[in-house]
């Protein structure tokens, strides 16, 4: 029994000097002796770690807590392909009648994405590293306070920025000896939209800043703003040329006829998208069975897609991604369906799934509806009186 | 990669720094390739599915001792694996032995059969290994080469009921199954799963009769050279017979056979 240990269902020995630790070593640390004298942990630093670098012997100088040990506490397994993530937008529904309708977000963190993260074929070593690390997760926290922190994390590309994540369940499937099958959920409930420059594909993934004179290239991501855009106007744009050019006054975001898309989904719709439709209309029912159904106003027949983009590069795949976080679950973006539907409409996208196949092979599920109304020109003004800290004013 | 036409004698197969005498040797890879299509039909890019992944496999005589990187039970993961080796001039860097295989016949060499799995790309040594010492004092078989042989590799263990064996096969082979993580295109891991032994024996006999749930049995080959006092290598068996079978041949007489089977661990990882 390993004091202070916590509660899981997997055990482990207490850190030593003089062992030789190797990867995914799991080990309890509170403090050390060393030559006769004891060395106690601060609170901060008792806890479970797991080794991540080369085998080594232990010493004064490479403990847990340590700079630059090669034991962590955060969750720092490679997710297997076959991972996934999925967004949706949590929203109150407006319906105004006539096929009129709101979407609106419950708050300015509605739109929440999960991580499904598979260690596919792990051996034991691995696998009771991971499996300890995510039991132990529910174990940690500001005690007595009740709640605890989370997992540290940074998710595989393009996600690739750390982020404190929860997860809710463990799966872990002894397939064979030494070969495990792990997964998990991984949550964070805390992004926000409000943020323009991340949400979960960090900044620093996108091509930043337009520049004139830069190269762009297909898919390529830039944030354009300053005196030649309007409020409408500045924002995230996409670039769908086909070859690499350079960037010009004539040629960048604000100029007409550009190359570059700020709310057209552009990318190619593989063959196979089924197109179901169910106009409305209101059905009376009479007694024998005998309905009469009666015309329930206009836009009767909004398109509900749900489709795949299947094997997208990496960059691709990143470019649509981003094009859905920035409309946020809920923001209008123009659309043309394949003929014979191929009129240019507005959709929003309140759900969506990315699946990493492979290297360089990503599938995007998404779920896009028809509104009637396209008010994305529309000006919005910014009427909300923003004032300064007092605090702040007085220093 | 240029065409070229090295001659057989040339053409040397190295594997893990090891010379083997392969009396033939295949290598190739591909890749798995997805076509994704638009919805108009165009085909808007290939993508790929998997690792690019290979096969070398070859044959070819135990001359020495038996190098134990080819047998897939005693080659346990992350020792030796992933081997590197060359053919005529083609190189792999990740190989990951799949199965072993080899018939003993009255008179006859024993020829090995070996099966690698090959991950990644295919690379082309300078001079197509010309500069390779191995390559250039590689001699033609020798004539004190030691072979192993049929003539005195014997099959020990008497749980079969066979007492005249004829001749026997042996194989060893396990599923290999490749953990490639995000964003990598290699494996970090090639697991070994469903390692499995089979063995067939031919004698003058069947054995015991067949039970529903088979006959146990452990046998051990042992494999000779023609000359040697002691065995090269050994292959054990230890499973269920699961099969019998009898038959005679006009001109012939009649021969029994028997097939064993072994499901094999090749150890757990120590936690």
């Amino acid at each position: 029994m390993i004091i202070n240990s916590g509660i899981n269902n997997i055990n482990v020995s207490a850190f030593e000097l003089g062992n030789n630790y190797s990867m995914f070593d799991v080990v309890y640390y509170s403090g050390f002796t060393d030559g006769g004298s004891e060395n106690y942990a601060t609170q901060s630093q008792s806890g479970h770690y797991y080794y991540t670098g080369a085998a080594a012997t232990s010493s004064a100088s490479n403990t847990p807590p340590s700079a630059n040990s090669p034991w962590t506490q955060k969750f720092f397994f490679e997710s297997s392909y076959g991972s996934s993530v999925s967004y949706k937008n949590s929203s109150y529904d407006n319906n105004f009648g006539d096929g009129y309708y709101s979407y609106l977000s419950k708050s300015e963190n509605s739109l929440k994405a999960a991580f499904s993260v598979q260690l596919s074929k792990r051996s034991d070593k691995e696998a009771k590293a991971a499996v300890h690390l995510l039991e132990d997760s529910f174990n940690k926290g500001p005690k007595p306070s009740g709640g605890y922190t989370g997992i540290y994390w940074t998710p595989f590309s393009p996600y690739d920025k750390e982020h404190e994540f929860y997860i809710e369940n463990i799966e872990n499937q002894l397939e064979y000896p030494n070969v495990n099958n792990i997964s998990t959920v991984f949550y964070d409930e805390t992004q926000s939209t409000t943020d323009w420059q991340d949400f979960f594909i960090p900044f620093k993934n996108t091509q930043g800043f337009f520049k004139i004179g830069e190269d762009y290239s297909r898919d390529d991501i830039v944030y354009a703003s300053g005196s030649s855009y309007t409020n409408y106007t500045s924002g995230w744009y996409y670039y769908t040329g086909l070859d690499t050019t350079a960037a010009s006054a004539s040629n960048g975001p604000a100029a007409n006829d550009s190359l570059w898309v700020k709310d057209t989904f552009y990318f190619d719709i593989n063959k196979g998208i089924q197109f179901k439709e169910a106009p409305r209309f209101y059905k009376q029912n009479f007694p024998n069975e005998f309905y009469i159904r009666v015309d329930d106003g206009i836009n009767k027949s909004l398109l509900f897609l749900n489709f795949i983009l299947r094997g997208r590069s990496d960059k691709e795949a990143k470019s649509i991604l981003h094009f859905l976080e920035k409309h946020r679950g809920k923001d209008q973006f123009r659309f043309t369906p394949p003929a014979p539907y191929n009129q240019d409409k507005v959709f929003v996208c309140p759900e969506w799934s990315h699946t990493l196949n492979f290297k360089d092979n990503n599938d995007i599920s998404v779920k896009f509806i028809e509104q009637p109304i396209d008010y994305i020109t529309r000006q919005v003004t910014f009427k909300s009186l923003i004032t300064i800290d007092p605090y702040i004013r007085e220093r | 990669m240029a065409t070229k036409f090295i001659k057989y004698e040339n053409a040397l197969l190295k594997i893990a720094n090891q010379t083997i005498l392969a009396n033939q040797a295949t290598i190739g890879v591909e890749a798995s390739l997805q076509p994704i299509t638009n919805v108009t039909g165009s085909t808007i890019r290939y993508a790929p599915a998997a690792p690019i992944k290979g096969t070398l496999s070859f044959t070819h005589y135990c001359t020495g001792s038996f190098h134990d990187f080819l047998n897939p039970i005693t080659a346990i993961e992350h020792t030796g694996e992933p081997l590197n080796g060359s053919l005529g001039g083609v190189q792999f860097a990740s190989g990951y032995v799949r199965s072993l295989s080899f018939d003993v016949q009255p008179f006859q060499p024993i020829v090995f059969q070996s099966q690698i799995d090959i991950y990644g790309e295919l690379t082309q040594l300078s001079d197509d290994g010309d500069e390779d010492l191995d390559r250039k004092n590689l001699p033609v078989i020798p004539e004190d080469t030691l072979i192993g042989h049929g003539l005195r590799s014997y099959l020990a263990g008497d749980d079969l009921g066979v007492n005249k064996k004829v001749s026997f096969s042996y194989s060893a082979s396990a599923d290999r199954n490749p953990v490639v993580t995000i964003p990598n295109e290699l494996p970090y891991r090639v697991t070994k799963e469903n390692v499995m032994i089979s063995m067939s024996v031919e004698g003058e006999d069947f054995g015991d009769i067949l039970k529903v749930t088979g006959n146990q049995a452990g046998v051990e080959i042992q494999v000779y050279d023609v000359y040697g006092d002691s065995a090269i290598t050994q292959f054990g068996c230890t499973g269920q017979i699961y099969r019998n079978n009898l038959s005679a041949t006009a001109g012939g007489y009649i021969q029994g056979g028997l097939s064993l089977s072994q499901e094999f661990l090749t150890g757990k990882a120590e936690v």
